[in-house]
């Protein structure tokens, strides 16, 4: 596995936010594609989210389920687990899009996190893309 | 780019959904690890899921935003966009990681592809939500 993303697994699930964030570049770039509006700029958001996280779900571990690096890019298929405070199932799965820098920061990601449907119907996997949302 | 995933990008921008099923094995699985409830096997319903999808999405248009390969694996990420045939646009962003076997077809699948949701909130209020328990 990449030296970074071991890294990053192991300060997640020691819920260190503050050695999270020195692995990313100071001007780090997030983009969520499925979801424009969530895009921001810079480390310190990296540990002020994740600062939060680790305080409202505190049992969380998260686990690499493949990973493969070439050249400066990184993609990391994730599964991320644990409890809210209330008890109820925190649950996460997708794949991370990550540009390293040559010392190993992360310096941008694209970001395909989503919480699992456990509740989802049984849906027609036909009916369920090709009709229009609305 | 890994040649399967070239070809079925070209089979996926022909809408030609039996082009696209040279490249999947016969008893091909699928998975939506996001949505654990829209696995399913074979070949044939991945025909016919696309071939629905060409048809409701008449100018789809797939694009492979970046894609790598290790060994078998061969992962990429997708831009499928489109309008419904009612002229609403239909837009999905993802990555698809897909097993391959010797001959380079596609022996499973995990799909991690959504459709773009343009009108949510920010990162703060999205976040939130997520983290906190639902009310």
């Amino acid at each position: 596995m990449n030296a970074t993303i071991a890294k990053l697994r192991t300060v997640m699930n020691a819920h260190d936010a503050e050695g999270m964030a020195a692995l990313f570049a100071p001007e780090y770039h997030s983009e969520q594609p499925a979801h424009p509006n969530r895009a921001f700029d810079g480390h310190i958001q990296v540990e002020a989210r994740w600062r939060e996280m680790f305080r409202e779900v505190p049992d969380l571990v998260v686990e690499v389920v493949s990973e493969v690096t070439v050249g400066s890019t990184s993609w990391v298929e994730w599964i991320w687990r644990g409890h809210r405070t209330d008890g109820s199932v925190f649950d996460m799965r997708g794949t991370t899009v990550l540009g390293l820098t040559r010392d190993g920061l992360i310096a941008e990601a694209r970001q395909y996190m989503e919480p699992v449907d456990h509740a989802g119907a049984v849906e027609d996997p036909v009916q369920q893309l090709s009709t229009p949302s609305s | 780019m890994n040649a399967t995933i070239s070809k079925l990008r070209e089979a996926m921008n022909a809408h030609d959904a039996e082009r696209m099923a040279a490249w999947f094995a016969p008893d091909y699985r699928s998975e939506q690890p996001v949505h654990p409830n829209r696995g399913y096997s074979g070949r044939d319903t991945m025909t016919t899921i696309w071939a629905e999808l060409h048809q409701a999405v008449p100018d789809m248009v797939c694009d492979v935003v970046a894609s790598v390969s290790d060994g078998a694996t061969a992962w990429a990420e997708w831009h499928w966009h489109g309008h419904y045939s009612d002229g609403s646009p239909f837009e999905m962003r993802g990555v698809t990681i897909a097993d391959l076997t010797d001959d380079g077809l596609v022996a499973a699948q995990r799909l991690y592809v959504e459709q773009v949701e343009h009108d949510g909130p920010g990162i703060e209020e999205s976040e939130r939500q997520l983290r906190q328990p639902a009310r």
